[in-house]
Order: structure tokens, then C-alpha cells, then sequence
């Protein structure tokens, strides 16, 4: 059921903003280019998510091995880390779309 | 960025789309789920373990401490062992999550005597060893290990593997969880435990 709701309210207000985006004639791209980008944004959301976590991994095990302290796994079970990955996906994917329009024109 | 790049990247986003949409769309992460987890065996024991969750904070239980908590004292009312164990390390001055769990029990009727604690174990592997050395001084040998229904196999043989007789009891299960929220989650935490299985066996303690 909440599936059901979450994609009615997400249809819903996806019509109301093509709406007003028409009549601000606020789209000018098209929908191809915007699907890409959200493809390009989660594949970078994968890279960097699997990166920051094997690195974590690494970190907390050369602790435990070299240390006296004992660090868990656990600490990496956060919501904060898909977050921040999903950050840094979307400012370095922009970082290099702006690179690539600024070459091109 | 080159087009191989570009691509790579592209079909990457892709496949992480197409996951995200199994792993909550789709009966798939309970089938994998219900394939990782131990059996449940309920009959009687020489003692209840209740494995540690966590606390949020100043004892506050997290909800799988918690629910661990009141299956361990439910079995224990159900005269399914005579000693229940509550295992749960210390944060910094406050107290353990065992000492709280023990206090609620009490508060629940259990009678003191009756209650075990392991203030100190902070992996399932520790609380299996210090398990193992409290039971050895009372001669027992046949436990009740209750713990989350993902966790059962990973716990089930690390306790077995210091000669005890293990039967797993969950305090949730989590298999059957079926809105797109829960699946979600179910399909991340059965990543994680698949990964703690891997790494176990590495190390050589299973």
C-alpha cells in the first residue's frame, strides 16, 4: 500500500512541476539527457558509497590490528555514509559537466 | 571524462538502479535472508543467552537489544531454562547494556538468582567465549541463543565451536518482512551479515 502512495504522490507532483516548469518555460532539455544524468549520478553514488565503505573496513582493521583500541564494524552501519556519498556523486558529476560545457563553448 | 568512462559509469548507474528496485520491489532479498538464517529449535536448556544489540544512550535500549530482551525473559516464564544470560558491553560512565537488560528482568519478575550477566563482550565471537567459560563453571552445556534471525547462523556456530549445544531462538524475523521500506533494509543488513560471514570464516573463527 505505501508503494502504491509513494508513487501517486510522485506522479502527482511530477505532472504539477512539468506543468509549471512549462509555463515558466523553465525545461529546455530533454528528458534522454535528464534520465543520463541521473544514470551518471548513481553510478558515482555506487563508486563512491563502495569506496568509502572498503576504506572504512581497511581503517577499522589496521586499528584493531595496531592499536589497543577496539574500533567496530558497526560504526560504518550509518545513514550518514549513503548520504555523504550521494553528496560527493552529485557535486563531482556537476564539477564535470560545468568542465566540460565551459570546454565546449 | 573519456567515453569509456562515461560509459562505464553510465551502465554502473544502471545496474544500482536496477538493484535498488529488486532489493525493494521484490521477494528476492527475503529468499536470501531466509536461506542465511539457522533453524529455531524451542525446547528446553540448561541456560538463555541473549546476545547484545546496543544502547542509544544513558541505557536506553536500541530496539533489537530491546526485543531481544523481553524473548529472553518470555522464555524464561515459559520455564524453557533455569538461568537467563544478558550480554551487552559498557559505554563510557553508563551503565552496561547487560546491567540494564538484567534491571528490566528483574522489574519483569525474574528472580535475581536467576540472572547471568556478561558486562564486557563487544563482538558475538567474545560473548561465545565468556559464555562458554561462565557455563563450564555450572556444568551446562545445552543453551537457547536468542538473537535477530539474520544473526542465528553466524552466532549458532560461533557458540558451537566452544563446545555448546545451540538452540537458536529468534527474537525477530526478519525474513518475512515484506513493504518496500523493510525490504530495503532487510536487503542491506543482509549484505552486512553475509559480509560478517565471509570475514568470520576468513579469520577462522567459524
Amino acid at each position: 500500500m505505501d508503494l502504491f502512495v509513494a508513487i501517486f504522490l510522485v506522479a502527482l507532483t511530477s505532472a504539477i512541476a512539468w506543468q509549471l516548469s512549462k509555463r515558466v518555460r523553465a525545461g529546455t532539455g530533454s528528458l534522454a539527457e535528464a534520465a543520463s544524468a541521473l544514470l551518471d549520478w548513481a553510478g558515482l553514488f555506487s563508486l563512491f558509497f563502495g569506496a568509502n565503505l572498503a576504506l572504512g573496513v581497511l581503517f577499522v582493521l589496521v586499528v584493531r590490528s595496531v592499536t589497543p583500541f577496539f574500533v567496530s564494524l558497526y560504526l560504518l552501519d550509518s545513514v550518514v555514509l549513503p548520504i555523504l556519498s550521494a553528496v560527493q556523486a552529485f557535486l563531482l558529476l556537476h564539477w564535470w559537466r560545468g568542465g566540460q560545457s565551459g570546454s565546449a563553448h | 571524462m573519456t567515453r569509456f568512462w562515461e560509459r562505464s559509469i553510465r551502465g554502473l548507474g544502471f545496474c544500482t538502479l536496477v538493484v535498488f528496485l529488486i532489493a525493494s520491489l521484490t521477494p528476492i532479498p527475503n529468499i536470501i535472508a531466509a536461506r542465511i538464517q539457522a533453524a529455531e529449535v524451542l525446547q528446553t536448556s540448561d541456560a538463555i543467552i541473549v546476545l547484545g544489540a546496543g544502547t542509544i544512550a544513558k541505557g536506553m535500549l536500541k530496539d533489537d537489544s530491546m526485543r531481544r530482551t523481553i524473548r529472553g525473559i518470555e522464555l524464561y516464564k515459559r520455564g524453557l531454562a533455569p538461568v537467563i544470560i544478558f550480554s551487552g558491553d559498557e559505554r563510557r560512565n553508563e551503565p552496561s547494556e547487560a546491567a540494564v537488560r538484567a534491571e528490566m528482568a528483574r522489574a519483569l519478575g525474574v528472580p535475581q538468582e536467576a540472572i547471568l550477566r556478561l558486562d564486557r563482550t563487544r563482538t558475538t565471537r567474545e560473548e561465545s567465549i565468556q559464555t562458554a567459560d561462565l557455563l563450564r563453571q555450572r556444568n551446562a552445556k545445552r543453551i537457547t541463543l536468542i538473537t535477530d534471525s539474520l544473526h542465528t547462523r553466524r552466532a549458532k556456530r560461533l557458540f558451537e565451536r566452544v563446545g555448546l549445544e545451540v538452540y537458536p531462538v529468534y527474537s525477530a524475523d526478519y525474513a518475512t518482512m515484506t513493504s518496500p521500506r523493510d525490504r530495503l533494509w532487510l536487503s542491506m543488513r543482509v549484505a552486512q551479515e553475509t559480509l560478517a560471514l565471509i570475514y568470520y570464516r576468513l579469520a577462522g573463527y567459524i
